[in-house]
């Protein structure tokens, strides 16, 4: 009985320790990934004053093709309507956080964070002609 | 007694490294978005020009606009409050410090390229035409005290955006 105990404490613990780092990792890098796509996306917004629907797609598609989501699951909400020099032009891009624990029923996956959010906001440079 | 100890022993030496890895993926995403922010709100304070020089074709920035709308722009990026202190349940948890600002521009009499310099702060930077210089600097959010503590320093050198 006590071998079982053992086994079955250390073997969950094994679980934990070889796979939960792997997790961690994919996490993080979703959330430098979607951080550095919405940096390219708000630096074309500055210069066109908006977030132009190519824009918004590009930003879409790269996250969609490097993280493996359909782009209908990337979401996106912020300035598309054209912003005068000196105005601040704002975006939010979201995608799915993924399964964080190893174990979720151990480590409270109930409370989660559901999705990856990153923000950011910018002055438009963009002069009506 | 064997099995107990091996998995006491085992537990220090994955967790030792897990705290590590969880605490450098925050230093990680803290670095970017920082450095974001650092440059959109250099960016926002190199349009603050004055136009009373602008109607003779120079360039000059209106600094305390400028360093005003930096502030500004960090903070709403950062979800900081109005002296740069975070809000509670944000990445950053201690206070946002502006620790150099320089404005080249016109009234400086230089001629572009210029080979911006400043050794404290190891900025080494061509301009090409008038700019703003930012430094800000923040002790690391760590994730457990265990951690060590050091601060990040973050700059951004940003040109006059020439209108298109």
């Amino acid at each position: 009985m006590r071998q079982v105990i053992m086994v079955l404490l250390i073997s969950t613990l094994f679980l934990v320790y070889m796979f939960q780092p792997f997790l961690n990792e994919v996490y993080h890098l979703r959330n430098l990934a979607l951080q550095t796509t919405l940096d390219r996306g708000i630096e074309k917004a500055a210069v066109d004053g908006r977030f132009t629907e190519p824009t918004i797609n590009e930003m879409k598609t790269t996250l969609a093709n490097q993280l493996h989501f359909s782009p209908e699951e990337v979401t996106f909400s912020g300035t598309t309507g054209v912003t005068p020099r000196g105005g601040y032009i704002e975006g939010t891009l979201e995608i799915p956080a993924g399964q964080l624990w190893i174990l979720p029923s151990i480590f409270g996956g109930a409370n989660d964070i559901k999705e990856l959010r990153a923000y950011a906001k910018q002055m438009s440079e963009y002069i009506a002609r | 007694m064997r099995e107990t100890i091996i998995t006491i022993l085992l537990s220090i030496v994955c967790l030792t490294f897990w705290i590590w890895q969880v605490d450098d993926n925050v230093t990680s995403l803290a670095n970017e978005r920082l450095k974001n922010a650092v440059n959109y709100a250099a960016h926002d304070a190199s349009i603050q020009i004055d136009k009373k020089y602008l109607g003779n074709g120079r360039i000059a920035f209106n600094n305390a606009k400028a360093e005003e709308v930096f502030r500004q722009t960090v903070a709403d990026n950062l979800f900081l409050d109005s002296d740069l202190v975070p809000r509670p349940n944000t990445l950053f948890k201690e206070k946002i410090t502006v620790i150099y600002t320089d404005f080249i521009d016109d009234r400086d009499g230089i001629t572009y390229p210029f080979f911006y310099e400043n050794e404290a702060y190891g900025i080494h930077h061509w301009i090409f035409g008038p700019a703003v210089v930012f430094a800000v600097e923040v002790p690391r959010p760590r994730t457990f005290n265990v951690n060590p503590s050091y601060s990040l320093v973050k700059w951004s050198v940003f040109e006059y955006p020439v209108p298109r």
